[in-house]
């Protein structure tokens, strides 16, 4: 009888595991492929012209149970597996050895993983996704208008130069903490009503920042750090700025305007440049976005214009 | 077998650290329905969910903790009695009493961690949580299998190492265990060869916060496939064989 139990044990167990290897998909699973489907369709013609999110291939994470990890490729060809490319976990943007932009993403399974504190449920962490496809789909985007060269050529200059160091300075001075935090809330008033106070309580805060800059900085140190946040904000802000419509479009709800504090590093250029370039798409007539990604011009260079709101 | 886990559980299942943790069980329920809440900008959540996320996973972690508490050194201080050979004279070999006290621990800590619940229990009897009876259920049911599980994996450690280290590693398993996925993620997303070694590794571990989502999708109705379920099953069962193999392995090297 014991030795049945036991028998009757171990088939459970193997019948467990054959479980999970039968229902593993070959390439990636269907809610995966439907989902970024869906955002692929997205269409943003209206708040940048010229990016569709359909242009670029997609290059997704597989988790193989026992071999090796291994990427999925989706693009017009349909879905392949490539092995003999190293896979990286991440949600990111890579560029082929031919040029050609690609999204990196991982599946929505792993992607619900990585976001859960307990405070998403499912069918919102699906609509996260689509709206992160979006934002990494948009560096592709920036990739073939140049700003990549840009990109490379800024940073490479700012890893020659104390930049990080400042960065790490600034990070830890509460008084400037204080100032950005300051100057965030202008900008989300100003976002929220564009009137000409609420611009001049604007310009005030940077100002400030920027005299707090000068005077606790050599110059030189502050125009580098001016230059590698101008850098930040352009490229992860607008980027922000996309994923943040996509979910409000995706969700039916009203963009949201808030800050939950001051970031380190380079993560609080997302917020202040998403706002910027909300602020800044409210502008008629205001035609900010043609030159953006390939000259040196940065959101102050049209922030700090006398109010055309 | 069954006697030796009621007498277990008759001396487990009182004391001060029920008390305690049905105290603090409360605490976190009601602070986090009475605002506390893991704030994302723009998260489509509705916020009721939000919080009645944030609470499972809260009271997730505290349930792990609590099993380890419960479970160590129960099986160090069995093995230092004399009731061990009593029971084994009188047929109840060294393995099967090893096995009965990982079971009787894992019983006290699903009891623990059903009253660190229990102010949970009310607001979702008496409150309008976005549940049905059935959804409750079941997620209630793998909260408490959670913390059976690490009560489980708690004493088998503590049949080869002494109490003090078998709660230590309890305890790193609880924290890795609660952000598995996310630690797993971080060594997936360095592409160095030992970075992936260390993610693959992370397979053996069991992963809570994945039993952590299953039990919030089961609350929420929001239950749409088995993988979670599997993998949950295939830890059960491997956490249970493993208390067997463990049970046998310590009875044959001391001959009882």
């Amino acid at each position: 009888m014991k030795k049945y139990k036991q028998i009757l044990w171990l088939l459970i167990g193997a019948a467990l595991i054959a479980s999970l290897f039968i229902r593993q998909p070959r390439f990636i699973d269907a809610h995966t492929i439907d989902l970024i489907d869906q955002a692929r369709r997205l269409d943003f013609e209206d708040c940048w012209p010229g990016y569709q999110p359909d242009m670029y291939p997609v290059e997704v994470y597989k988790r193989n149970l026992l071999g090796r990890d291994s990427i999925v490729r989706y693009d017009k060809n349909g879905l392949y597996e490539i092995k003999d490319k190293t896979p990286v976990y991440a949600l990111s943007m890579d560029v082929d050895p031919d040029g050609q932009a690609v999204v990196r993403m991982i599946t929505a399974r792993d992607y619900q993983s990585l976001s859960d504190m307990g405070n998403y449920d499912g069918p919102s962490a699906d609509l996260s996704y689509q709206a992160v496809f979006a934002h990494e789909a948009f560096h592709c985007f920036q990739f073939d208008r140049g700003f990549y060269d840009l990109f490379k050529q800024r940073t490479s200059a700012c890893q020659k130069s104390s930049v990080a160091a400042t960065s790490r300075k600034l990070d830890h001075d509460p008084e400037y903490q204080k100032l950005w935090v300051d100057e965030m809330h202008r900008l989300i008033d100003y976002a929220k009503e564009g009137n000409a106070k609420n611009h001049q309580a604007y310009l005030h805060s940077y100002q400030m920042r920027l005299d707090y800059l000068y005077s606790s900085l050599e110059a030189e140190d502050a125009d580098e750090y001016l230059s590698y946040s101008a850098l930040y904000e352009k490229s992860e802000g607008t980027a922000q700025y996309i994923e943040n419509i996509a979910l409000s479009r995706l969700s039916g709800k009203k963009l949201e305007f808030s800050i939950t504090g001051y970031g380190a590093d380079a993560s609080k250029f997302y917020d202040s440049g998403f706002l910027k370039s909300y602020i800044l798409d409210q502008k008629k007539g205001l035609d900010w976005k043609t030159d953006f990604f390939t000259t040196d011009k940065t959101f102050e260079d049209y922030l700090l214009e006398a109010d055309r709101l | 077998m069954k006697a030796l886990i009621k007498l277990h559980v008759k001396e487990n299942a009182r004391g001060r650290s029920f008390v305690l943790f049905g105290i603090l069980g409360g605490l976190v329920s009601l602070v986090l329905l009475t605002g506390g809440l893991v704030i994302v900008d723009n998260n489509p959540t509705e916020k009721i969910i939000s919080q009645f996320g944030t609470q499972w996973k809260f009271l997730s972690i505290l349930s792990g903790l609590a099993a380890v508490a419960v479970s160590m050194g129960t099986i160090e201080r069995h093995r230092k009695e004399k009731r061990t050979e009593l029971l084994a004279l009188h047929g109840l070999g060294l393995d099967r009493q090893l096995f009965s006290l990982a079971i009787g621990n894992a019983i006290v800590s699903i009891m623990l961690s059903a009253i660190l619940a229990l102010v949970l229990v009310f607001i979702v009897i008496f409150g309008q949580a976005p549940t049905s009876l059935l959804g409750f259920a079941a997620a209630f049911a793998s909260y408490l299998l959670t913390a059976g599980i690490v009560a489980l994996i708690v004493s088998v450690l503590n049949m080869f190492l002494p109490g003090v280290v078998a709660a230590v590693l309890g305890v790193f398993l609880v924290m890795i265990g609660s952000f598995h996925q996310i630690i797993q993620g971080m060594f997936l997303n360095n592409s160095q060869p030992a970075g992936r070694i260390l993610g693959k590794a992370m397979n053996l571990l069991p992963p809570l916060d994945v039993f952590n989502r299953l039990t919030r999708c089961l609350f929420f109705l929001e239950f749409n496939g088995g993988r979670d379920l599997t993998v949950f099953l295939i830890f059960i069962w491997l956490t249970m064989t493993a208390v067997y193999l463990a049970g046998k392995g310590v009875s044959r090297r001391e001959k009882i």
